[in-house]
């Protein structure tokens, strides 16, 4: 261990004895007087409530009380009785939807203790609770089809549509399972069959079981239920048409046409009716998902074809067969079944989201409490306030309680978002655009809510703290020496990282090409501790280069912007609140910076033990390094690329940085140097599955290294 | 009994399928002088890399002052200063930090002792003086005393007289065997000039095609050209004289035109001229002529070479 030591001791001294070091240095303290020029932060725009010349506390005490005023108490309100509304609307259909699931698992425990009794007394017995319980399961369901106090809903749940004078057989209607339902009642409440025979019934080729299932499953998922029921009348009426088409004009005895026409005006309905509901699914104000935007479009453009072919007068048979030809073409009615197959088989079962509901219900619950109490407490101080000299503690409790009404609409919005999305990966967000999905995020948002739960909790808001680092944006309303430090590291960290690519491809291949490491070979060392203290050299030379650059961007943006001590709130790992100085923050930065230039310097490491010649080592190493930032900009927010390494690092979006990268990235040549660092975070991803992307990356790159110099003759 | 410094057994070394060294053998004993002679491209350099760690070995055993290379080789490199190929060492950093650079590689090794070998090698002057302003002379010198900062056992040098002017190539002479005599260190060293060697070494291997045809101590050599002197008389009656000296004086001998070669030594000249005079032969020059050591090099190799080849 001391003599590896000792090695890089040397190695080191021998780094820091080369001219081209002083260049080096040089080109560092350039690079940051160049990211000063380039430099150029937008202003944070200030949150705080300012009443236009008024200019006593009492004035602005009035003035937020006056319904009148913009920015007043009332709009506030509004927004939060809004959220309170959407929040209530969930957790209303979540506990119904969990009471009908409870409902459906009684009926069926009771009826699977019916059909095990042996005993046909006792057998009897539970025919009563099994009743009460089918009626409960009844009731429920219809509460739930209801829910009055959301107008807006209803129109979905009770879609109404006629379906003519030849409904499909197997019509897969709410209302067909619903009457099963019916019966199936009636049956248990008739003296006259045995408890043997409910069993029976219920199992048997009647299908009651289905018929009860999918009630249950339509209660729970009505959206998706409904457009399903929609999708196999229309395929079921198409087939009768078809079969009416080829029979000719006389089958039986019974003129066709006439049956052709019917078939035609039911058809042409059914398809108005599904168009309309997939409408509605989009144009209300509760965000659904049914499908995603592509096929959304798709199904949308072929409905109107064929609702237009069907509108076509026919009379004769050619006629009917050129309509029934072109809805064949348009491959409307394969696309909605596999539709309608693809969601199920997604794993996306009715039961399945129930789980998601109870623990969703809890959350929305807590945050509204909270609203109540920090309503209370910011209103309780704007009356303490009301009589101060300056208007200064009035305004920042006034801007609190506009602050709180955002962060609750944000917070609600944020949790029903990932709660419909539970089972999609971040691939959503491009799949449901215009879907209320643009620019969504799941990492972005859970950091987001853990944020705004931070809020809440602690009665404290943005307006408490700065905004975490942003390469084209201030902390702050002013512009701080950290806001230049985050922007100038970066931009120093490219500069760092090449330069300790070429030094290890000198130390190591360049050493070889000329035959110094002969010299250095021959000496009483094991060739693992000669490569270590190369690679630890090389390790110390980038500390020294990294804190040389911090100590002179700190230094620099410290005169210009002047220093700040108010806290950032990160969140860590997108889980956990941290309130921390930005200086401390601005370390841990540099930190992840270090980790980044690391993994270049193994890279470089193992191209410079496999390549022959230095010039070929430099070569390699700088295009890898290219192609990787052109990747990250490519495909810096594509599933796949979350294997590679370049998404694994630039692990500082761990630390509360993700809102960064939608949105925030600046123009010019300042944004394309950000874009080589800015990946996205897909919802798989933190930062131990970063860690260990990149270490796994890191340790095959050095095993490699390791074993080839050992192995190599010189 | 003097202790057994580099001792190689059997040692193979094959790149892919072409067989560069091939079950090689030798010892050098402390303050003995080996000297590796073969044509370019013989094996002295990879014999030397694999003594020194830096090549695998294929097939064998070296040992350096009892210890394995490579399973030893932290220790066994302790022992050994080595020069291979061109002493290519920092072109920026003068001769003094380079010396320093490889001082610290090794524990105690003070500046006096780095002053002292820069004096020893005749550099002391031009220490401060960056090595790219060294003739090849000096480098080389400096890849001496590079070789010998931590006081060696063994001494491995790769060529280290080309490149050197005839004076520089005398005191390096004289200094390496007073580095063998004086501090008892085994030097292994490598030339593919015989003359030079001749002068140097005490023991001499003769290697090509990767197999080390011959271990011959000097003075056997030596012995070889003493052995192999012939008298040329040129005389008026070769045939005559030929016959005088088979029959009469029992010396071996041929008859090359009008001259006789007589296989004989020095101290036979009076006796040849007075009985030849006796019979009346004129003399018309008597000179001794001796076999070179290039002639004894060449057959070495022919023999070994041209015997191998019968067997196959």
């Amino acid at each position: 261990m001391t003599s590896t030591f000792k090695l890089t001791g040397t190695e080191f001294k021998k780094i820091f004895k080369r001219p081209s070091i002083f260049i080096m240095a040089i080109i560092l303290v350039v690079t940051i007087f160049v990211s000063i020029s380039i430099f150029n932060p937008s202003v944070l725009p200030s949150t705080t409530v300012n009443y236009e010349n008024l200019t006593n506390s009492t004035q602005y005490y009035s003035t937020f009380l006056d319904p009148l005023s913009a920015d007043s108490k009332i709009e506030y309100d509004n927004r939060i009785a809004k959220t309170n509304e959407t929040l209530q609307y969930y957790i209303a259909l979540n506990t119904n939807k969990t009471i009908l699931f409870d409902d459906y698992t009684n009926v069926i425990n009771i009826l699977d203790k019916m059909n095990k009794e042996s005993s046909l007394t006792v057998k009897e017995t539970y025919r009563q609770s099994l009743n009460t319980a089918l009626i409960e399961f009844r009731d429920d369901y219809l509460n739930l089809e209801a829910m009055v106090d959301f107008p807006e809903l209803t129109k979905l749940t009770k879609v109404k549509f006629d379906m003519g004078q030849y409904p499909a057989d197997n019509y897969y209607s709410k209302l067909t399972y619903f009457n099963k339902l019916n019966t199936f009642i009636s049956y248990v409440q008739d003296n006259k069959k045995t408890s043997q025979d409910i069993v029976e019934i219920f199992n048997g080729p009647e299908n009651y079981k289905g018929a009860f299932e999918e009630t249950m499953n339509h209660g729970i998922d009505f959206v998706y239920t409904t457009f399903k029921s929609l999708t196999h009348s229309i395929s079921d009426l198409f087939q009768y048409y078809q079969t009416a088409i080829d029979n000719g004009l006389n089958y039986q005895g019974q003129n066709q046409l006439q049956l052709m026409k019917i078939l035609k005006e039911d058809l042409s309905e059914i398809l108005v009716a599904t168009n309309d509901y997939l409408k509605l699914t989009i144009t209300n104000p509760y965000p659904i998902i049914l499908m995603n935007s592509e096929d959304y479009l798709t199904v949308q453009r072929l409905l109107t074809d064929c609702i237009d072919y069907l509108k076509q007068d026919a009379t004769t048979l050619s006629q009917h067969e050129t309509i029934k030809d072109d809805i064949n073409k348009s491959l409307l009615i394969p696309l909605l079944s596999d539709l309608t197959y693809k969601k199920y088989a997604n794993n996306i079962t009715p039961i399945h989201q129930i789980h998601i509901n109870t623990a969703m219900t809890d959350k929305l619950t807590a945050y509204q409490d909270n609203v109540k109490n920090n309503q209370k407490a910011i209103i309780e101080n704007i009356n303490n306030l009301k009589n101060d000299e300056s208007t200064k503690n009035i305004a920042k409790e006034i801007t609190n309680y506009k602050l709180l009404s955002e962060t609750y609409s944000e917070i609600v919005n944020d949790e029903i978002l990932l709660y419909l999305t539970a089972d999609y990966d971040n691939s959503v967000y491009t799949k449901f655009q215009g879907y209320g999905f643009d620019k969504f995020n799941k990492y972005e948002s859970k950091e987001r809510i853990v944020t705004n739960k931070y809020y809440l909790e602690n009665n404290k808001y943005e307006n408490s703290y700065l905004k975490n680092f942003a390469y084209n944006q201030n902390s702050g309303e002013k512009t701080n020496v950290f806001d230049f430090m985050y922007f100038t590291m970066e931009l120093c960290t490219i500069v760092i990282i090449v330069f300790a690519m070429m030094l290890v491809c000198n130390l190591i291949t360049g050493e070889t090409e000329s035959g110094t490491i002969k010299l250095l070979l021959v000496r009483p060392y094991k060739r693992s501790k000669i490569i270590t203290a190369k690679l630890f050299a090389a390790i110390f030379f980038v500390l020294t280069f990294v804190l040389f650059s911090s100590l002179i961007s700190f230094v620099g943006g410290y005169f210009v912007y002047g220093y700040t001590s108010t806290p950032i709130l990160a969140v860590l790992n997108s889980s956990t609140p941290i309130e921390i100085s930005p200086l401390a923050l601005m370390i841990i930065n540099i930190l992840t910076l270090i980790f980044d230039i690391l993994f270049f310097v193994i890279l470089a490491l193992m191209i410079s033990v496999l390549c022959k010649n230095y010039a070929g080592a430099i070569t390699t190493s700088l295009v890898i390094l290219i192609v990787n930032f052109a990747l990250n900009i490519l495909f810096g927010r594509a599933f796949w690329y979350s294997l590679f390494p370049g998404m694994n690092l630039h692990l500082f979006k761990y630390f509360g940085n993700a809102f960064v990268f939608e949105g925030s990235v600046g123009s010019g040549l300042a944004g394309l140097i950000q874009q080589l660092f800015i990946t996205g975070i897909e919802s798989s991803m933190n930062i131990w599955f970063s860690i260990l992307i990149s270490g796994a990356y890191s340790l095959v790159f050095l095993a490699i290294s390791y074993a080839v110099f050992q192995k190599r003759d010189f | 009994m003097e202790k057994v410094i580099l001792d190689v057994s059997n040692v193979t070394k094959t790149f892919g399928n072409r067989v560069a060294v091939n079950n090689v053998s030798f010892t050098i004993k402390e303050g003995e002088i080996f000297g590796f002679l073969g044509p370019n491209g013989a094996g002295k350099t990879t014999t030397m890399k694999m003594i020194c760690g830096l090549t695998s070995i294929t097939k064998g055993q070296i040992r350096i002052c009892n210890y394995d290379m490579p399973k030893d080789s932290e220790k066994a490199l302790q022992f050994v200063g080595a020069l291979i190929e061109n002493p290519l060492m920092y072109p920026n950093m003068t001769g003094l930090d380079n010396l320093k650079y490889y001082a610290s590689l090794y524990k105690n090794i003070s500046k006096d002792d780095i002053i002292k070998y820069a004096r020893v090698v005749g550099l002391e002057q031009r220490l401060k003086d960056k090595l790219k302003t060294y003739s090849l002379g000096m480098k080389q010198r400096l890849g001496i005393a590079q070789a010998l900062l931590h006081s060696p056992k063994l001494l491995v040098l790769d060529e280290p007289l080309s490149g050197l002017d005839p004076n520089g190539v005398k005191e390096m002479r004289d200094f390496l065997k007073t580095l063998a005599r004086e501090y008892k260190i085994a030097i292994l060293i490598s030339s593919h000039m015989l003359s030079d060697m001749e002068q140097i070494c005490d023991t001499i291997g003769i290697i090509n095609n990767g197999q080390l045809l011959e271990i011959r101590s000097i003075t056997s050599l030596r012995e070889s050209i003493e052995g192999a002197k012939r008298i040329q008389i040129r005389v008026d009656y070769p045939n005559f004289a030929g016959k005088i000296l088979v029959n009469e004086l029992q010396i071996k001998a041929d008859i090359a035109g009008n001259r006789v070669l007589a296989y004989t030594t020095e101290d036979k000249i009076t006796e040849i001229t007075q009985r030849l005079l006796n019979y009346g032969i004129s003399i018309f020059g008597i000179e001794i002529v001796s076999k070179s050591l290039e002639q004894i090099f060449l057959e070495i190799i022919n023999n070994k070479t041209r015997g191998k080849t019968n067997i196959v």
